[in-house]
């Protein structure tokens, strides 16, 4: 007997959908909001999920991934009066089960309903039940449900032998998922040969890919392998595939049809057994519209597609990532890890990082290089132009991180009141400064402070002193 | 934006590259490294400040010795310069994840195309500004 879930606010669709899973000989309970629904998902292991799109305190689809991330996976079935495509790719993207537009028939629902039972059970039999597959997922830092989802993927591509694609933003990390899938495939044990097609001229990538013959050119003195050859065996990665010249694409489709190329002039044919994974932060859909990228190319690369979330979508990982990589610099560093001071902690959580995890990382290494007197870093230790931004948001919105963690749904971590005015403090120090153009006279009056507690509550908060 | 190089011995393949270099960029932002601990020294700053490191492998000692600084040479982008036509050591290095390989009886007039490349990759990799 399956355990379902119906998380919809329309009661007599919540009725219709427990009638059918109680036919079937399972059992149904039922949530009226995304929180009940998260709740109940938290509270016990559910096979099948039903959801609605437009709930009272929130999207379905924005829920995918916490649904996703609960310890059972269930199969989610997507039940909604407002269709539309993005929000379909959406839920696809998510490996949804189906998406079932209302007003839908019993037997419009049953069906996929007891097809991803099915699926469920023959999974379960497979021993791909509730607890994810142990990964070694080295160098990979975070647990937010949407890296989680990531890694779901990765498992189930990592054991088949499929080219695989990997799309994210620059700095999202694409290169340590393509290394984690040669890891924890069969071909761990052979090479794993990196071609970044956006470091190397285009005149020169052919020779890197394929590798010459003596005498193919100009100052080809002898035989040289080419990247496909030394990837016999384990793992060709392509970074960044949408820089690799039109000129190029059609010999490399035929030696990943083929497995077999022949070398710049070579009269012979080579094998090579690799295995491709690519990546790239382009639309290569785009760019096969416009004519610059193979449509069959992509085509045969895109066996699965692994799309990295940025870190902006995943900010419960900052955390992580921060006292992961910090405990690394210091390391390197040959000194002892640097402490994290809470208001340090709030200004990386506050900011976007449209260079993602790089651009975090990178902040780091500056923080602790200025940081390198202080056991802990404070804010007035990351980059200026990072302080600035943040500055600059706060001052158009006001709002600080710990006011839209209180404000976002689904969260539990209700802030202590000691950390809550520390916060509210900051930022009003913040804005104080913003306000008076960092004029401390005028700030004073501003605030009635006197200037040794400005100073002083500016030093305590980690907060530049003006001149 | 500084280019490590490293090159435990003088030869002339390394001045002739070194010179190159110095065209394509001010000779204060190429680093010399003659030793692996030089090397290692180097890399103690934010990495971002590194634009590649260009190791010129002579032995295979010094391609141990490397590759035993592990993590630290993760982050940065490395061109490997291997002795001629030592296919062995080239899949011995691959655990560098090198961006680019050739050796010291070719052309050296590849590796700066290549940096050239990344000096210009690397200008247009500054993000813009996003805040929230």
């Amino acid at each position: 007997m399956a355990d379902v879930l119906i998380v919809d606010d329309d009661s007599s669709m919540c009725e219709l959908l427990a009638l059918v899973v109680k036919r079937q000989g399972h059992d149904a309970a039922v949530a009226r909001t995304l929180a009940e629904g998260l709740k109940k998902t938290s509270e016990k292991d559910f096979d099948v999920l039903f959801l609605d799109i437009c709930l009272p305190d929130g999207n379905g689809l924005e829920a995918l991934p916490l649904f996703n991330g609960r310890g059972s996976s269930p199969e989610i079935i997507i039940i909604t009066g407002k269709g539309d495509l993005d929000g379909a790719e959406l839920a696809i993207r998510h490996s949804v089960w189906d998406y079932i537009q209302k007003p839908a028939t019993i037997q419009a629902m049953t069906l996929p309903f007891l097809r991803a039972l099915q699926y469920r059970e023959e999974k379960k039999s497979r021993g791909e039940n509730s607890l994810r597959a142990p990964l070694d997922r080295e160098g990979i830092i975070g647990s937010s449900p949407q890296l989680m989802a990531c890694f779901d993927l990765l498992a189930k591509v990592a054991r088949m032998d499929s080219n695989v694609l990997i799309t994210g933003e620059t700095g999202t990390g694409k290169e340590l998922f393509a290394l984690a899938v040669h890891r924890n495939s069969k071909r761990a044990a052979g090479p794993f040969v990196v071609l970044d097609c956006s470091s190397i001229p285009e005149t020169l990538v052919e020779s890197a890919l394929f590798g010459h013959d003596k005498g193919a050119f100009t100052g080809a003195d002898r035989v040289r392998e080419g990247f496909i050859k030394q990837a016999d065996g384990g793992t060709l990665f392509l970074d960044e595939l949408g820089e690799l010249p039109p000129g190029i694409q059609k010999a490399f489709l035929r030696g990943l049809q083929e497995r077999s190329f022949r070398p710049i002039g070579g009269k012979r044919e080579i094998k090579s057994d690799f295995r491709l994974v690519a990546a790239t932060n382009r639309d290569l859909r785009k760019m096969v519209q416009e004519g610059r990228f193979r449509e069959d190319l992509l085509f045969r690369i895109k066996n699965f597609d692994i799309r990295l979330p940025p870190l902006r979508e995943r900010p419960s990982d900052i955390v992580d990532l921060t006292l992961h990589h910090i405990e690394r610099v210091c390391s390197r560093y040959g000194i002892t890890t640097k402490k994290v001071s809470r208001e340090f902690m709030e200004a990386l959580e506050a900011h976007l990082w449209p260079g993602n995890v790089r651009e975090l990382f990178h902040s780091l290494e500056r923080a602790v290089a200025t940081g390198m007197d202080s056991d802990t870093l404070f804010p007035v230790h990351l980059p200026d132009e990072i302080r600035i931004h943040l500055l600059r948001s706060s001052i158009g919105n006001p709002m600080t991180a710990l006011e839209r963690r209180m404000n976002a749904p689904f969260t539990n971590d209700f802030p202590r009141m000691k950390d809550y005015r520390i916060l509210s403090d900051t930022t009003y120090l913040r804005d104080l400064l913003a306000r008076t153009g960092k004029d401390v006279k005028q700030a004073c009056l501003l605030s009635g402070l006197s200037r040794s507690r400005l100073y002083a509550l500016l030093k305590l908060h980690g907060i530049a002193i003006p001149d | 934006m500084d280019l490590i190089v490293f090159a435990h011995i003088e030869s002339t393949y390394q001045k002739r590259l070194l010179a190159q270099l110095g065209v394509l960029m001010p000779r204060d932002r190429i680093i010399l490294c003659r030793t692996v601990e030089e090397l290692a020294g180097s890399l103690m700053r934010p990495l971002d400040t590194v634009l590649a490191v260009v190791l010129l492998i002579s032995q295979s000692t010094e391609l141990v010795g490397i590759i035993s600084l592990g993590s630290m040479l993760h982050d940065v982008r490395i061109i490997l310069i291997l002795p001629a036509a030592d296919i062995v050591m080239a899949a011995r290095a691959l655990p560098l994840r090198p961006r680019f390989v050739t050796y010291e009886d070719e052309n050296s007039d590849e590796i700066i195309a290549v940096v050239a490349k990344l000096m210009s990759a690397r200008q247009k990799q500054i993000p813009p500004p996003l805040c929230r």
